[in-house]
């Protein structure tokens, strides 16, 4: 599984946000990406994954181009900061309508993604209801709940008490072993230490490999 | 499933607070100590009585605003609340599937069950509440009123709460709700210009077909059918309902299409202005 950016660049509202970026990414391993507020490491998740087009370059993912032969990812799991659920519906229920969307896994499957973050699927409070937490749980359980090829995680413990982080941080590394490709954005230099391959730092748009034997032209 | 039951719920409650809001502060019963459907139609709309149309001068217009207060609250809730579903959506479930069209009908069609439902039950609650206060009895005209009225603010409500929701994607939601209920402040407001050239009627048929919220005074149409004309006895000339039914429908069904675009073009949604880069 190969996750090729070449030379891509995003420009909005003048600002340039992404610029010339190029990035060769494998599955089975953990890629970080750091950076301060607003350097876009969380545009160039959203271009990655297809959610946000580029004004100039090629992703390719196995061969077939984005936005071309596939407008996102086929096989994608995103979390974005900041960006909720529905709030009148239940844990389950949220993580239920997602998954219908493509049927690939059915109740069993949710439940055990619920418990995998250390979520109790019988919970019948609603999402609004929820502590940060347990929102940012929630998040994390629907991104790897179809076992998806591409995980995109951006600051995933954040809100998490201790015993939140490691059940994240073990889920992340259960899921490189699965073979996913994994793009972890974080602040969190324990989790950029401990959980990455490959670190990126990105700074007003552009990127710099700082450890790791990533591909960078 | 997800939001069309909470969407239902707030329609209703919605619904019946500002029917009986409605009844309570508007419905007085005519000379005669009664209030008929048809009466109660008009006063949703402006009028004061049976052959006392709204008069476009500012204490009325203030009246209209205020008969109007349970539909503005409507449009706030729903303009809120479809835009919160397009936040959601734009990541979690167009990072499922392309078929983003096929999520935005539901939506939409979601918003207008929800619009229908609500003037449905505004109006069956006021009826209702009047009934309750005073000797109420339902004509024939008021019925065909009735589902008049229902049509025009069914189509006038998704329109308007569907514009906030498009209009939040680029303004934030406090400058969309700023932007779509003062527009219609403003063109209530202009109402005023219909007493200040009452004799120049050439102007005034083409400032009603104009005035978008002239469409919904039913106190101010014309109609075809007899019994209509002579029920409602408009004040104007050249305002009729097969109109306001078209101005209103191409409304909402040219805010369904810009809709329809915005969602397509998703580059605009991921740059939404309160969830940050």
């Amino acid at each position: 599984m190969k996750l090729i950016a070449e030379n891509i660049s995003k420009t909005i509202r003048g600002k340039k946000i992404l610029s010339e970026i190029s990035l060769e990414l494998e599955g089975g391993k953990i890629y970080g990406f750091t950076g301060p507020n607003g350097s876009g490491k969380t545009m160039l998740f959203r271009a990655l994954s297809g959610l946000m087009s580029v004004d100039s370059g090629i992703i390719r993912w196995n061969g077939g181009v984005l936005r071309r032969d596939f407008s996102v990812l086929p096989s994608l799991g995103i979390i974005l900061e900041n960006v909720s659920l529905y709030p009148n519906l239940t844990g389950f229920q949220n993580l239920k309508y997602l998954a219908d969307i493509k049927g690939k896994i059915h109740n069993k499957e949710i439940r055990e993604a619920l418990k995998r973050v250390g979520l109790d699927p019988d919970d019948r409070r609603t999402y609004r209801k929820y502590s940060l937490g347990m929102k940012q749980r929630l998040a994390i359980a629907q991104a790897v709940m179809e076992k998806p090829d591409v995980i995109m995680l951006d600051e995933p413990t954040n809100g998490l008490d201790d015993e939140g982080v490691e059940i994240v941080r073990r889920l992340i590394l259960e899921e490189k072993e699965r073979g996913a490709l994994i793009l972890l954005a974080s602040h969190n230099s324990s989790d950029i230490s401990l959980l990455t391959d490959i670190v990126y730092r990105i700074n007003n748009g552009t990127l710099r490999e700082v450890k790791g034997k990533g591909e960078i032209r | 499933m997800r939001t069309i039951s909470s969407r239902i719920t707030v329609s209703a409650v919605t619904g019946i607070s500002g029917g009986i809001y409605l009844a309570v502060m508007y419905m007085q019963p005519t000379v005669l100590g009664n209030i008929g459907l048809s009466d109660l139609v008009m006063r949703l709309s402006g009028s004061r009585a049976p052959g006392f149309p709204l008069t476009p001068v500012i204490s009325e217009l203030l009246s209209l605003t205020l008969v109007l207060v349970p539909c503005y609250v409507f449009q706030i809730y729903m303009g809120i609340e479809v835009y919160r579903s397009f936040c959601t959506a734009s990541i979690y479930v167009f990072s499922r599937t392309p078929r983003r069209i096929r999520w935005y009908l539901g939506e939409i069609t979601s918003l207008a069950g929800a619009a229908l439902l609500f003037q449905v039950i505004l109006v069956v609650s006021a009826s209702a509440a009047a009934a309750l206060m005073h000797p109420f009895y339902i004509d024939t005209a008021g019925v065909v009123l009735a589902v008049y009225h229902i049509i025009l603010y069914t189509f006038w409500l998704f329109a308007m709460s569907l514009i906030i929701n498009l209009l939040a994607v680029y303004l934030g939601s406090n400058a969309a709700f700023f932007v779509v209920c003062g527009a219609q402040l403003v063109f209530t407001s202009f109402l005023i210009f219909i007493n200040m050239f009452e004799e120049n009627r050439p102007f005034v048929t083409r400032f009603l077909n104009l005035n978008p919220m002239a469409h919904l005074v039913i106190g101010w149409h014309s109609s075809v059918v007899p019994m209509l004309d002579k029920t409602v006895q408009a004040p104007y000339e050249g305002l009729y309902f097969a109109v306001s039914f078209l101005v209103t429908a191409g409304t909402a069904l040219a805010a369904a299409v810009a809709g329809a675009f915005i969602v397509k073009h998703h580059d605009f949604l991921t740059a939404d202005p309160e969830g940050g880069v």
